[in-house]
């Protein structure tokens, strides 16, 4: 009998020890809900506002490549264009901490009417059909600062 | 962790890469989730150089079951009267029997087609050259080669707000007959596509319509002869080809063809899907039952 008490107690002994080592401390929130929302907002309309060459220190590593994905794959159409795109409205979706990161989620309507493209040296014409539309986006949090970490237009809701 | 699901898992097979978008893309119309008809995708367009064909002639029905059909166009020959009915009236395609006798406008008969008309037998000393009239669209309609199927990309299926590739293989094809009562071999040369993507939309593009592959673009990208659909549901889509003509009488020379020949193909159903994303805590494999899982 006391070598299997001695036994148990081991291994809750080890058991004990194992979760220990694996257990990770809580994350400590230092993003409010608000304060993420505030810091989201001024990142994204400055994001938007700015060229592509100058996005790179707004973006995750994830969205610098997925611009330059973008920005090649239009080179590739020999398309040009001209013209900015403004926020017409924005709207926050969610707001998650995960892990040690906090993750706003929004959505923007879009006015593009002043966006016009040239396809191979053609006659510019407006980009879109729509000229209003709707854009969702993500942004995360590294350190103190709010990051595009995506950005897609769902098309299903109408701005 | 981001995650981006599609409703339709065929799509597994593209290269995999993000959906994510820059504003680029966004402006242009081109997000992979979304999109619109950008860069003049949409409603009624043509490519450069390409010639429409001119206003079709008086629809009547024709021999090959309605599937093709002749319209006036550019050529040396003229469109032809429309043949009068048994009524002395306008309208009706008469079909002949071989004894030249009018047998009525649902004849469907094979016109027999010789491949191997002997082009270089030589008249009979002294043979009188037969006239042969102008050649019109309606003469040689009987021989159009019959339409290829459309091939819908991606997987025979569209992604709403995602371009969705029609392609379309054609080329030159010569076939061998009788016209006038003198063998003959009439050359068919696709000149113009003529895309109904069934939303309201018609595209014509110049000759060729190729697959991604072909053009060696990725899925999903635009062109020449994609289209954006707004909405999920189901669309017929159908593609006309329109081809160029001459005809080959051998000795007696070679004649061009007035106007295009259209062999119009059979619409195909296509559906319409939609792609959603996701912003989940967990893989589909850490979570099965998760959205879009």
């Amino acid at each position: 009998m006391p070598r299997i008490a001695a036994a148990l107690g081991t291994v809750v002994a080890l058991a004990a020890a194992l979760t220990a080592c694996v257990s990770e401390p809580e994350p400590e929130t230092e993003w409010t809900e608000e304060a993420a929302y505030a810091e989201a907002e001024e990142v994204f309309r400055e994001y938007w506002n700015l060229d592509s060459e100058e996005q790179a220190d707004l973006v995750t590593a994830e969205m610098l490549e997925a611009n330059e994905r973008g920005r090649e794959r239009i080179e590739e159409l020999g398309v040009e264009a001209r013209g900015d795109s403004k926020i017409e409205s924005l709207e926050f979706t969610d707001f998650r901490i995960v892990g040690t990161t906090a993750v706003v989620g929004l959505k923007a309507c879009i006015d593009g009417s002043d966006v016009e493209v040239s396809v191979d040296g053609g006659e510019w014409k407006p980009a879109r059909e729509d000229t209003s539309y709707g854009v969702t986006a993500q942004l995360e949090a590294e350190d103190d600062q709010m990051l595009v970490a995506d950005l897609n237009e769902p098309g299903s809701d109408a701005c | 962790m981001l995650i981006e699901t599609v409703a339709l898992f065929l799509l597994a097979a593209s290269d995999g890469s993000s959906a994510r978008c820059s504003i680029d893309e966004v402006e242009l119309g081109l997000c992979e989730a979304g999109g619109d008809p950008g860069l003049a995708i949409g409603g009624h367009q043509q490519q450069p150089g390409s010639q429409p064909p001119a206003p079709e002639a008086p629809a009547r029905p024709g021999p090959p079951g309605g599937h093709t059909h002749p319209i006036a166009g550019p050529g040396p020959g003229t469109a032809p009267e429309t043949p009068a009915g048994p009524s002395g009236g306008p309208g009706g395609w008469q079909c002949l029997d071989p004894a030249q006798q009018t047998i009525g406008s649902t004849c469907l008969t094979d016109p027999d087609p010789d491949p191997d008309p002997d082009p270089s037998a030589e008249p009979e000393p002294g043979a009188q050259p037969p006239a042969i009239p102008p050649i019109t669209a309606y003469d040689v309609e009987v021989f159009v080669p019959a339409p290829a199927a459309p091939t819908i990309e991606p997987f025979g299926v569209a992604i709403a707000r995602a371009p969705m590739n029609v392609a379309v293989a054609t080329a030159s094809q010569t076939v061998g007959g009788e016209l006038f009562g003198l063998p003959m071999s009439v050359t068919f040369t696709p000149e113009l596509l003529t895309i109904d993507y069934g939303d309201g939309t018609v595209a014509e593009v110049a000759q060729a319509a190729p697959t991604w592959e072909q053009l060696g673009q990725e899925q999903l990208s635009p062109t020449a002869t994609s289209h954006t659909y707004a909405e999920r549901g189901t669309a017929a889509v159908s593609v006309d080809v329109s081809y160029s003509a001459v005809v080959d009488f051998g000795p007696w020379g070679v004649h061009p063809v007035g106007g295009y020949v259209v062999a119009e193909s059979p619409a195909a159903d296509v559906r319409i899907y939609e792609k959603q994303s996701y912003l989940v805590a967990q893989t589909c494999a850490e979570n099965p039952s998760g959205p879009g899982c």
